[in-house]
């Protein structure tokens, strides 16, 4: 019964997207009775990238205007609310996958791009939301997510721009996914 | 399935309709500046170095000495059960606890008024109730009540009433600052209360 | 009573174990929703699938809802919250550079490190694009300072914005959340889900 039930389990059946929606709700309420703040994500890799730098670099990163509000204070930028949290998505992720079956080490990509096209783009992708994140002081966990939980007038502002960034160039890259 | 979602929709419509009925929360402890002024301006909010003789000679236990100067000041001369918050230590960890209890009369006084007034204006704005000024500071009880002028022949019976009260408050004081008694005021209880910690930073 | 370890209520050694717990969550709701697939994430810009609105929606609305229901009980302090503070100028470029990021690599950085944890190797590529990212930031900030820094407005909140009571505005968010799902499926019924 019980075997028969994950053989039929089919990896693209996703949880009802309502039910998801409230569950987030419920952690992101969670995550501000607890700690004050909301989860975000763009933080991690930014004081993770401050860190190597003051390894590799440590004088520039002293000096650095942007490093140094990260690593010259009392503690490593790796000892962060954020970075612990981001190890948490990494759990978190892998047994809902692991639940679901949809551990697969793949590049998913449309068929009308090779995947070393996609994983170009990825990192491009990669590159530019975390630029922007890092401008706009928070990603869409952090800044639009966490920000309208809030009611913050910036949560909004970026979650607009950041959709209304991507319906206006979504056209010029449909190619790489329809 | 339809009719999942519309009730579905009424329960969350429903829920914010209301939230959008519920009374507004007072947001913010701070006191908005209009009713920090009402405050400054109400002469209630100042005692008298007659008063506080008076309350101390009758061991009023409501009463609660703050001294904002600072510790070699206190050391060397203070009220007597007063307690020593120098000003700049008043945000400090610790020394708004002193502050709370409702049915705690806290005075805070320093050499004049002055500090004893910005140390005032910082805990009302932090929403402490019932906190207090003792006017002139040191520099008035020294020359009311210990070194009080004797009135003029013409004045008022009243002028000497209160006269003969700070001449008796007085030795009183002096009294004890000669032979210093066993603790006379037990110290005010205190309830603690929790000081706010720096918001929560970070964002994304 | 709450945020608990800011008002010291629990010790602050126990922040990042509540971290943790916290982005075990978040993880496990992005990868079951189905927000560890870039298909999924990009439905949302071509119009074929609005899992991400309604799972966005669903969680704002409800997070928004349930923190004022917390205000109002007493049962947190919402002035001890972080409110991301407003800089009009770095909030709309770096959306819209977000925005570019989000069609180009077809993940944001949350979702790319839920679709990692299940072995997603373009995921991984763009996780390791964003820390190029923060390098490149990190190299041309000089040059931003002054944009980045300007129009700034502290942590203000929307309904001050718009002017309106927060409670309504709390509604307000509801019913356009809910609106937009009535919506959605009749875009969704007219654009086809690519096959792969």
């Amino acid at each position: 019964m019980e075997q028969e039930r994950i053989r039929t389990k089919d990896p693209n059946k996703y949880m009802n997207p309502y039910l998801a929606g409230v569950l987030l709700g419920f952690v992101l309420i969670a995550a501000f009775y607890f700690s004050g703040r909301g989860p975000g994500a763009s933080g991690g890799p930014k004081r993770v990238t401050a860190a190597i730098v003051e390894a590799v670099a440590p004088t520039h990163a002293h000096q650095s205007e942007f490093y140094g509000k990260y690593v010259n204070g009392p503690h490593s930028p790796l000892k962060d609310w954020l970075n612990f949290e981001l190890l948490g998505v990494l759990v978190g992720g892998f047994i809902s996958g692991a639940l679901a079956g949809r551990l697969n080490l793949k590049v998913e990509h449309s068929p009308k791009i090779t995947s070393r096209k996609r994983l170009f783009w990825a990192l491009i992708g990669g590159i530019l939301f975390e630029y922007g994140a890092t401008m706009a002081r928070g990603c869409t966990s952090g800044a639009a997510l966490s920000g309208i939980a809030v009611l913050a007038t910036g949560g909004f502002v970026t979650m607009l721009a950041i959709f209304g960034g991507a319906y206006l160039f979504a056209y010029f890259f449909r190619k790489l996914w329809i | 399935m339809q009719r999942g979602t519309i009730f579905l929709t009424i329960v969350a419509l429903g829920i914010g309709v209301v939230i959008w009925l519920l009374p507004e929360r007072q947001e913010s402890h701070d006191l908005p500046p209009h009713q920090l002024l009402r405050d400054i301006i109400r002469e209630t909010r100042f005692f008298s170095t007659d008063e506080v003789a008076a309350m101390l000679i009758n061991r009023d236990p409501s009463l609660h000495l703050v001294d904002v100067r600072d510790s070699t000041a206190y050391r060397r001369f203070h009220l007597p059960g007063a307690v020593n918050v120098p000003l700049a230590d008043i945000l400090k960890e610790g020394s708004l606890d002193l502050l709370s209890g409702d049915e705690q009369t806290h005075v805070f006084y320093s050499n004049g008024t002055l500090r004893a007034n910005q140390a005032w204006v910082l805990t009302r704005r932090l929403g402490y109730k019932n906190t207090y000024v003792m006017r002139g500071g040191l520099n008035r009880w020294i020359e009311t009540i210990m070194e009080p002028p004797v009135p003029p022949s013409s004045a008022s019976s009243e002028a000497f009433d209160q006269y003969d009260f700070r001449v008796a408050a007085g030795q009183y004081f002096r009294g004890e600052a000669a032979a210093p008694k066993k603790k006379v005021k037990t110290p005010p209880k205190v309830i603690p209360r929790r000081k706010k910690k720096v918001v929560a930073s970070g964002g994304c | 009573m709450g945020p608990l370890v800011p008002q010291g209520i629990i010790g602050p050694e126990w922040d990042f174990i509540i971290a943790l717990v916290i982005g075990m969550g978040f993880g496990f709701i992005l990868e079951a929703a189905g927000f560890s697939s870039s298909k999924n994430l990009v439905g949302l810009f071509y119009g074929y699938d609005f899992v991400v609105l309604r799972v966005f929606f669903t969680a704002a609305a409800t997070a928004a809802a349930g923190i004022v229901l917390f205000d109002y009980f007493g049962w947190i302090d919402v002035e001890m919250l972080y409110v991301q503070p407003t800089y009009w100028g770095a909030a709309i470029a770096g959306g819209m550079i977000m925005g570019l990021g989000f069609v180009t690599g077809g993940f944001c950085p949350g979702t790319g490190f839920a679709a990692s944890s299940i072995g997603k190797i373009d995921a991984m590529m763009f996780v390791l694009g964003t820390f190029l990212g923060a390098l490149l930031y990190g190299e041309t900030y000089p040059l931003l300072k002054d944009f980045v820094n300007s129009g700034y407005e502290g942590g203000i909140k929307i309904y001050d914005t718009l002017g309106i009571s927060r409670g309504l505005f709390t509604f307000l968010l509801i019913v356009v959340a809910v609106g937009m799902f009535y919506l959605v499926p009749l875009i969704e019924k007219r654009v086809k889900k690519p096959e792969y």
